[in-house]
């Protein structure tokens, strides 16, 4: 017979594991939409401390307690930019100095030019696709983490990502090949 | 016509990701026999490498190490009673009363009042339609007030008054018209006869209380020296 966890002793087995898990990646996150690594600290300390009220841990022992730690980040990111009545702005510095920081020193400099190229890019998408996108390949989530975490549908998350998907290709694509896939039915010259 | 390499499912599946339900048939096959849409499937692989490399695999800051602490020695009790009370705090610093209201409840007063005009203006028109088909229903006061209801006059009209009411002879249906007796003095149109020759008013200057000149004697002979007409009257010694 297993005996029934304590709740409390559960909160504190799960804040301990998710602590060294997520806690950089949800600092990513929340600076993503706050374009504040202060207030992105200080909202990934609330959502640790969140887990602590959770009246029901046992549902986060698993797969669920990744999306629900970015669902609070995300509210709780939300919630600090309608205080503080900011607009998301992409300001290319904060947004680049964050989003860049893969510790890569033996980068080559066209790694690094092809990083800053797709990084340029990226802010030109819409801020839903761009969100997708980045929950899928920065912070690793499934179209249904993502979906729990934003609150969409998984085919409306599937429709944002490969959407994005295709835009970023079209922009990446050199010049002369994005001419020709911009237009692939304008009549050949005689 | 799109391709199947347009269709979200294809995306996914060339992530290795899977959308719920049953992708297409068409981008089964798609996948798996056409060569061009596996290339298509490389190309969409690579752009999400490219797009996760630059983006990196996870973020380089961290919390400090009192916020750590802070969370993994946490009191549940004082935590929740934080967050209630950050849940129930005003923004505003100023009382309720003083805050300014939002602009929805602003202009709150705007449909009652719009309702209650409509609700007056039909009200009206009920009442006096109700009215109208009473009297078309019941003759006897229709003739008792042929006036139509619903046209209220302003002001009645003065009948003794010539600017107000014009007594035009109107042509009713069975009224006798007075005759026309032909004035003899006027000649009948046609007629070769002259119109009749006023005579002229006798112009007579002689008065001489109307003239303000001197008038001169009418038998006497005009002075050889006319200034001696203003001479002025010899006294008496």
């Amino acid at each position: 017979m297993n005996p029934i966890p304590d709740p409390g002793q559960l909160r504190a087995e799960l804040v301990q594991r998710a602590l060294p898990e997520f806690e950089r990646p949800l600092i990513g996150y929340a600076t993503s939409i706050t374009h504040d690594h202060d207030a992105a600290r200080d909202i990934v300390q609330d959502t640790f401390l969140k887990l602590w009220i959770h009246e029901d841990p046992a549902s986060l022992d698993g797969p669920g307690l990744k999306p629900w730690l970015y669902t609070v980040c995300r509210n709780r990111s939300l919630d600090w930019l309608r205080r503080r009545h900011r607009l998301v702005s992409l300001d290319s510095d904060s947004f680049a100095q964050f989003a860049a920081s893969t510790p890569e020193p033996a980068a080559t400099a066209s790694s690094r030019d092809d990083a800053a190229d797709v990084l340029r890019y990226f802010q030109r998408l819409p801020a839903n696709q761009a969100e997708c996108l980045r929950l899928k390949f920065q912070h690793d989530l499934s179209y249904k983490e993502i979906a729990a975490a934003t609150g969409l549908t998984v085919t409306n998350v599937g429709f944002l990502i490969h959407t994005g998907l295709k835009r970023l290709r079209q922009l990446l694509a050199p010049p002369a090949s994005r001419a020709t896939a911009a237009s692939p039915l304008l009549p050949l010259p005689n | 016509m799109k391709s199947p390499a347009d269709h979200p499912d294809f995306t996914a599946m060339a992530i290795g990701e899977h959308i719920d339900g049953t992708p297409p048939q068409a981008v089964l096959d798609a996948l798996h026999q056409n060569p061009a849409a596996r290339r298509e499937a490389d190309a969409i692989r690579s752009t999400a490498q490219r797009l996760s490399a630059a983006l990196g695999s996870s973020g380089s800051h961290s919390l400090d190490s009192a916020a750590r602490l802070a969370i993994l020695n946490a009191d549940p009790a004082a935590v929740r009673a934080r967050f209630a009370s950050e849940s129930s705090s005003q923004p505003a610093s100023t009382p309720a009363n003083t805050r300014p209201r939002p602009r929805h409840d602003r202009y709150s007063w705007v449909v009652p009042t719009a309702a209650a005009a409509a609700v007056v203006i039909a009200g009206w028109f009920f009442l006096n339609n109700t009215r109208i088909r009473q009297r078309s229903n019941n003759p006897s006061t229709q003739d008792e007030n042929p006036e139509p209801t619903g046209f209220v006059r302003a002001t009645p009209p003065d009948k003794s008054s010539p600017t107000q009411r014009r007594d035009i002879p109107r042509h009713t249906p069975g009224a006798v018209t007075p005759e026309i007796v032909a004035d003899p003095a006027i000649p009948a149109p046609g007629s070769s006869s002259q119109l009749p020759v006023m005579p002229a008013p006798a112009v007579a200057n002689d008065d001489p209380a109307r003239s303000p000149m001197p008038q001169l004697p009418k038998s006497a002979t005009p002075p050889a020296n006319p200034s001696s007409l203003f001479a002025a009257p010899e006294r008496n010694p």
